[in-house]
């Protein structure tokens, strides 16, 4: 008996001890939905803060950050009575196994709104939750096309989904081609085997039927792919006019050095599409140039806002690090919050989740991106016109060339 | 023949009936983010579970036991997506699938003995199946498959509106599995395999059926492996080769099983409890502080490592025979079995030779 | 021109693996510990590398020798947590050791390096240009450097007295014991030398390779295809397997459709698994 005693106490205080420990992490400040006007709204921010998806869950947060800072020096919410934001992140660790764990935990510490993840899974798996919860969340880097397909009306993206990125990367190899030249270019395409490369991969093709293009080559590469050496050599080899890189940051970083020193490609027309202007240089300098990237906004970009030289600033400043595509990103997630704040009067989640669908973000008013001019979302959660930005590397930095009206440079042919 | 270390004594399976219980109703009584804990606990101490039955009971080292998870959720998933058949029919396929594979590969990792050699072999083919399942174009490729949603509850369709069924069947599983762990251990399966885990030959040589054991179990373990990747698969309406075959997922699984330890039925299950616990608690402590909480858990992981090898179960059963050594025994507890097949209370000269009799190949440097 | 080109950088990839496939083995096979953290001692040593490029200016040549010694060090300690885990509880606790130990440098690296993608550059060593491909001197110096440790290694195992203690420890540690070897230290002595073994192979790689901090679980799969193929403790074994995995992984990636780049290596793997006799070492 008194084993049985012993046996049975110790099985429920282990499962006490759980319930205890894990109670959502607490500490939420104000955000009830009760209070008429809280003191603090807190925001959750769901994403990979470490791991392989930090190198843009960081960022991500830092922008988000900044918008925060702006936001509350501006007087903060200012239906709410002048309501402070707050941040609180939930961590994902690259892993989306913890997806519904932290959106669980966010959904329990009655945080107004959710936003931000990087990995399209660790998304898909959350927003079950909070969709049903009722609180929004405002995907920031996740860019499976079924984020906003799942029929769910507390979705929103801030960022481009797998059809618009591929499509716009499509519209740059076709200037590209026209500018340079070559009419029925040939492509060879790489992408990761991944959720991700995967999908973008069949965008691309969906978005190049009848358009003429060619393909000499494509296949796929392995997530873990470290070393590129063959990649590269079949990508050069196949003398198409248009080398594709669908992967990620690593991927192309690895690509662009190998083009640069082993495996030289006679394609005029090089594009990393997952990778960063800004990131590839830092470390390659001109060894990349001639690529094609995802550029990154610096002062200097025709037709900046002055919303975005004033960000820009604040997060050198903060961060002594210049803001790249995930840091905007985040920035302007932050901002749609405060705006559905500031329309629905109040800091209940179903409330914000109802105004951010009727809610647009102008160069005054939140939105730092050069083009489009307002932001807003469509019915089914997507950004109605998402901003893309393609640079190529030009002595060792990166210059937009990319949409036109925002082009510093024109588009020059790859190769030396 | 000694008494077997899984063997229980009738209070045992009293104590798991009233865990159970406090467990369904403790679930019910939670809020909704510790219960989501518990799920995730839950999900790798059932899988952790099926690689803590193949390591206590055969020695296996088995590192493909994540394949076997995919399987149960991919299969599950395709019959429902592509034919509307519920995810509870799914769930006794995805077992008989798993069964099936569990043969060949089965055949092929115990083909040569040895703990590390096993591990390798359960590696590679842990890393082949990413590719394999990203190939078969109806399990959706890399982007895998998506589960339709139906909004609230439907028990048929195995989707729920908060994650409290979840947690309950879950808890379910892991009873169910820990109950047949200790079942097993007094069955005459369970002597047979301790037989064999002592000496191959001399189990062979009484008669007892080595491959066949072998690989009963085996394929025992994938199928309890099937069931927490159908559960999984529902609770997170997706599948693709990430969610189960990650290298996150395969570390999660072995800190589980390892810092649970093989010596009792419910070693992972505790092991699991612990860690997912612990490792929600330094993430939260590590606020926004990158990379942080990965490191301290690693760190309270090496800790553990150091400190109780055997894991917690392992420890708890030294304890245990400690006490009762000193106790000097009476009733009908467990005999004190110090004679631990794989842990090295021999002296270090002894560990050059063969650990399993049935290995005595020569390094070739 | 393709061909040519894929069995080139199949046979300077497979040289890497050879060289982390040469330490494992190793420390497999004469050290009898199966350490799970083998890749992460070169993903230390990549990270070492770019330190002493960035904060110091050192390029990977000049930080060799500094960088040998440390690792000697950290090898010693490693070692003997090894031991003192073996010793009490088996080999068991060093799979836990060996699985904490790659968690924790993992995570080390990471909240030191942050995850970017990183590479080292400014070591310019010459180039040779073949079949098209422009091949760097630093990837020559690897492959140089595989060949001269494994056959360095293979002799020492072979030929020299403490060698000959690894390999007699390795084969029947009772019996070395009573022929008066001190089984401890030279268990200890091979997992230390794997250490280094790995850390410089990361030092020799850097040059040519993009850091992440996850790197390591990547090279510790490579490690153990390596080790199945070439056979546990077999130094020469590790470089023929290597360079046989990198040339099929190269020309599978170069020819063949998705998925089979990875399908193809593991499928000869498996079936020199099946087929080859005497693979296994009693560990």
């Amino acid at each position: 008996m008194q084993r049985l005693a012993v046996g049975a106490a110790t099985a429920s205080l282990a499962l006490v001890a759980t319930a205890c420990g894990s109670s959502g992490g607490g500490n939420s400040s104000g955000g009830s939905g009760q209070a008429k006007t809280p003191s603090t709204v807190t925001l959750g921010e769901i994403t990979d803060l470490s791991g392989v998806a930090s190198f843009y869950g960081i960022p991500e947060n830092h922008g988000a950050e900044i918008a925060v800072d702006q936001i509350n020096a501006a007087g903060g919410i200012k239906s709410l009575g002048g309501s402070k934001l707050a941040i609180k992140t939930f961590d994902t660790a690259s892993n989306p196994d913890n997806g519904q764990t932290e959106a669980t935990a966010a959904v329990g510490d009655h945080v107004a709104a959710v936003f931000g993840g990087e990995i399209s899974d660790t998304v898909l798996a959350g927003i079950n939750v909070t969709q049903r919860a009722g609180t929004p969340w405002v995907d920031v880097g996740g860019t499976a096309d079924e984020i906003h397909e799942r029929g769910y009306n507390t979705v929103f993206m801030v960022d481009h989904d797998s059809t618009q990125f591929a499509s716009e990367w499509l519209s740059v190899a076709q200037a590209a081609a026209q500018k340079l030249g070559i009419s029925n270019p040939t492509e060879a395409i790489a992408y990761s085997e991944s959720s991700y490369g995967d999908e973008l991969y069949q965008a691309w093709n969906k978005a190049a039927q009848g358009t003429g293009l060619k393909t000499v080559t494509s296949f796929g590469y392995p997530l873990t792919t470290t070393d590129f050496s063959s990649v590269a050599a079949r990508l050069a080899a196949s003398n198409a006019d248009i080398i594709l890189n669908m992967g990620y940051p690593a991927d192309g970083l690895a690509l662009a050095k190998l083009f640069a020193t082993q495996s030289k490609p006679k394609a005029k027309i090089v594009m990393l599409a997952g990778s960063d202007a800004g990131a590839v240089t830092g470390q390659l300098a001109s060894q990349a140039d001639g690529a094609l990237m995802i550029g990154d906004i610096a002062p200097g970009v025709k037709g900046l806002p002055a919303s975005f030289t004033t960000f820009d600033h604040d997060y050198q400043a903060k961060y002594h690090s210049a803001p790249d595509s995930q840091s905007m990103a985040g920035y302007v997630a932050v901002r749609f919050i405060a705006a559905a704040l500031e329309k629905a009067k109040s800091d209940s989640p179903s409330a914000v989740a109802t105004a951010l669908h009727s809610v647009t973000l102008t160069q005054t008013t939140g939105n730092i991106y050069p083009d489009p001019t307002t932001l807003s979302f469509a019915s089914d959660g997507a950004l109605a016109n998402a901003p893309f930005y393609a640079a190529q590397i030009t002595g060792g930095t990166g210059k937009l060339v990319w949409p036109t009206d925002a082009a510093e440079t024109t588009i020059a042919a790859y190769g030396r | 023949m000694t008494r077997l270390r899984f063997s229980a004594p009738a209070w045992r399976w009293i104590a798991l009936a009233v865990f159970f219980v406090l467990g369904w109703l403790v679930i019910g009584a939670l809020p909704a983010a510790p219960v989501s804990v518990i799920v995730l606990a839950l999900f790798y101490g059932a899988a952790g579970s099926s690689f803590n039955l193949l390591y206590g009971a055969l020695g296996i080292f088995s590192l493909a036991q994540p394949v076997f998870v995919a399987v149960g959720g991919y299969t599950s998933s395709y019959l429902y997506v592509r034919y509307g058949i519920s995810p509870w029919i799914g769930l006794l396929a995805g077992m008989a699938c798993a069964a099936i594979l569990a043969v060949p590969i089965g055949f092929v990792a115990m083909r040569r003995p040895g703990t590390v050699v096993t591990a390798l072999v359960t590696l590679i083919i842990s890393e082949a199946a990413t590719p394999i399942l990203s190939a078969i174009t109806p399990l959706g490729g890399s982007i895998g498959l998506y589960i339709p949603v139906k909004s609230g509850t439907d028990w048929g369709a195995l989707q729920f509106a908060t994650g409290v069924p979840f947690a309950r069947l879950f808890l379910a599983l892991n009873v169910l599995i820990v109950a047949g762990l200790m079942g097993f251990g007094r069955s005459r399966a369970g002597l047979w395999t301790a037989a064999i885990k002592d000496s191959a030959d001399a189990a062979s040589a009484t008669g007892v059926p080595v491959l066949r054991m072998r690989l009963s179990i085996f394929i025992a373990s994938a199928m309890i492996a099937a069931v927490p990747g159908v559960l999984f698969a529902q609770y997170n309406l997706l599948v693709n080769a990430d969610l189960f075959l990650g290298s996150a997922v395969l570390f999660q699984l072995l800190v589980v099983a390892l810092v649970g330890g093989s010596a009792r039925p419910w070693g992972a299950l505790v092991g699991a409890l612990v860690m997912t616990e612990l490792s929600q608690y330094l993430s939260n402590a590590a606020g926004d502080r990158p990379g942080i909480g990965p490191l301290t858990f690693a760190a309270a992981f090496l800790v553990m490592a150091l400190a109780m090898p055997r894991g917690i179960s392992g420890t708890w059963a030294r304890f245990v025979s400690a006490r009762q050594a000193r106790a000097g025994g009476g009733d009908d507890r467990e005999p004190p079995d110090t004679r631990d097949h794989h842990e090295g209370n021999v002296a270090p000269l002894a560990r050059g030779p063969s650990r399993d009799s049935a290995e005595t190949e020569t390094p070739t440097p | 021109m393709l061909f040519e080109q894929l069995l080139i950088v199949g046979i300077i990839t497979g040289s890497v693996y050879s060289l982390v496939g040469v330490g494992f083995t190793l420390v497999l096979g004469v050290g009898r510990v199966a350490n799970f953290a083998h890749g992460s001692f070169v993903a230390v040593g990549l990270y070492l590398a770019l330190f002493a490029s960035e904060t110091l200016g050192l390029n990977a040549y000049e930080a060799f020798v500094p960088a040998i010694i440390l690792f000697a060090l950290i090898g010693i300690a490693v070692a003997e947590l090894f031991e003192w885990r073996g010793r009490k509880v088996g080999e068991i606790g060093e799979l836990l050791i060996g699985l904490a130990l790659l968690l924790l440098i993992g995570g080390l690296l990471e909240v030191l390096f942050s995850d970017t993608p990183r590479t080292i550059n400014g070591l310019v060593l010459g180039h040779v240009d073949i079949a098209g491909l422009t091949i760097s001197g630093t990837q020559l110096v690897a492959v140089a450097f595989t060949l001269v440790t494994a056959v360095s290694l293979y002799l020492f195992l072979r030929g020299s007295r403490w060698g000959r203690a690894l390999r007699a420890v390795a084969e029947n540690g009772e019996a070395a014991g009573l022929y008066g070897v001190r089984v401890p230290v030279a268990r200890r002595a091979a997992v230390t030398i794997s250490i280094v073994v790995a850390g410089a192979a990361g030092i020799v790689i850097s040059p040519f390779t993009v850091l992440t901090p996850d790197v390591g679980s990547t090279y510790l799969i490579s490690a153990f295809a390596v080790v199945i193929v070439g056979g546990i403790g077999n130094a020469l074994g590790a470089v023929l397997a290597g360079i046989g995995i990198g040339i099929v992984t190269s020309l599978s990636s170069g020819y063949l459709a998705s998925y089979w780049t990875s399908l193809a290596p593991l499928i000869v793997i498996l079936i020199v698994l099946l087929v080859r006799p005497g693979l296994s070492e009693a560990v």
